[in-house]
């Protein structure tokens, strides 16, 4: 074939002229097609990622499942097969209260978990004939953790299929966006399986490893549910150390123990550990001081203790070990146990330079206690 | 990936209260941290569990 005669190529494409109808269609039929299909190819290419993403979702949730469902039957030997009702159990929801009660919620909130936690203990124990504290306490966290996994799930496609089922792309955007600390959760989550099933201690319990440390060849007593305290003495002060009951997989309950201890023995200050989310670019297992009550969770305990403690007018101080969420909840890492004897040290430190002799020092270990006695 | 080449395995430290001898050993079943284990070999102090942790191996 000749192409040495570009004539009639030029005559298709232009190349010379600037009115070329083919040439225009070229550079127009984009413009068209993206101004009124943009949206609907950047969709298709976001549900793309976040399907897969959220097929990754649907694995963890049915692995975690499993996983729970073999460790009861392998491990426990339940009343019957429980897979009915464990999964009756992922299902669970809690509703929580009107928000513009001007009496205040917390009371409200705090019958609602404490009534949620007691009722899962009771529908856990009554799987079995025989079953110790430990186990109960292991089953619930690891319910504890397909639950989340499953809601993960449940939201994400939620969101997904009805961004889908309008053809709206901006609705999909708040999801692209979250997705990756979703994921993140996600697989902390999914990470923290073996730890709880093993009982190990996780880096959550940081705070109650340093306070049992404390509390070893002294007389443990109830504080309260899943709650132990001891009485101590240091450089002239009394010390009243109280963490949740190790090594069950357990917070406690932190806020009512410590209301009860305040009104008995009237310490001076209050001293609480506990690991803490660290922020990009901190390292893992570093060690901050600082002001308030430090301790997690929905916000119940804190309340009563900064409540409690103001009634009084207590000072609180706090120390923290920073951590990312998936070291707070998998098997507790070097960095962060190579920190319990110096975050004791300092814990002694403040001790001494925010008391003076014959005063009373409350210190708290905050956090899951699971793998840890005391 | 660099964490999913990543193995963890699950160590427990033991130390004797009285000679404060450590020894490292491989988590198993049933330990937990302040767990009384055994009498000191060198000493006859009591040997108790003083920590429990991770430690990975890269791939």
């Amino acid at each position: 074939m000749d192409f040495s005669n570009l004539d009639i190529l030029d005559e298709f494409f232009g190349t010379g002229g600037d009115s070329n109808p083919f040439m225009m269609l070229i550079w127009f039929l984009p413009i068209i097609l993206f101004v009124f299909y943009g949206q609907r190819i950047q969709l298709i290419i976001t549900s793309r990622e976040i399907k897969k993403k959220m097929s990754e979702l649907e694995q963890f949730r049915n692995d975690s499942r499993n996983e729970l469902i073999n460790y009861i039957k392998q491990k426990l030997s339940p009343n019957g097969d429980p897979t009915e009702k464990l999964d009756r159990f992922f299902d669970y929801f809690t509703i929580m209260p009107v928000d513009i009660d001007p009496n205040g919620i917390i009371p409200k909130i705090h019958h609602l978990v404490r009534s949620r936690e007691d009722t899962t203990r009771k529908q856990v124990k009554s799987m079995f004939s025989e079953i110790n504290t430990l186990e109960i306490t292991k089953v619930q966290n690891l319910l504890e953790i397909v639950t989340t996994l499953q809601l993960l799930h449940k939201i994400v496609r939620h969101l997904f299929l009805t961004a889908k089922k309008q053809n709206n792309y901006p609705l999909i955007l708040p999801l692209q966006m979250m997705l990756p600390f979703i994921m993140e959760q996600a697989e902390a989550l999914k990470d923290a399986i073996p730890a709880f099933k093993q009982a190990q201690p996780i880096g959550d319990g940081i705070g109650p490893l340093v306070v049992g440390g404390m509390m070893l060849n002294t007389k443990k007593q109830k504080a309260e549910f899943e709650t132990v305290y001891s009485e101590s003495e240091f450089n002239g002060r009394k010390l009243i150390l109280l963490k949740a009951e190790g090594p069950y997989a357990t917070v406690g309950r932190p806020g009512e123990a410590t209301e009860s201890l305040i009104e008995k023995l009237k310490p001076n200050i209050i001293i609480m550990v506990d690991a803490a989310l660290k922020l990009e670019g901190e390292d893992t297992g570093s060690i901050a001081q600082g002001f308030g009550a430090a301790i997690g969770g929905i916000g119940t305990d804190r309340f009563k203790i900064e409540a409690v403690a103001a009634k009084y007018n207590i000072p609180i101080l706090a120390l923290v070990v920073r951590q990312s969420v998936k070291d707070a909840i998998t098997l507790m890492n070097k960095e962060i146990s190579d920190q319990t004897e110096n975050v004791r040290k300092q814990v002694y430190e403040m001790i001494t330079d925010n008391s003076n002799p014959n005063q009373t020092v409350l210190v708290i270990g905050v956090g899951n206690t699971m793998g840890v006695a005391q | 990936m660099s964490d999913k080449n990543k193995i963890i395995t699950a160590y427990t430290l033991q130390q004797c209260n009285s000679c404060k001898e450590q020894s490292k050993q491989k988590f198993s079943e049933g330990d937990y941290v302040f767990k009384e284990i055994s009498k000191c070999s060198s000493c006859d102090g009591q040997v108790i569990i003083t920590k429990i942790f991770g430690e990975s191996l890269t791939q």
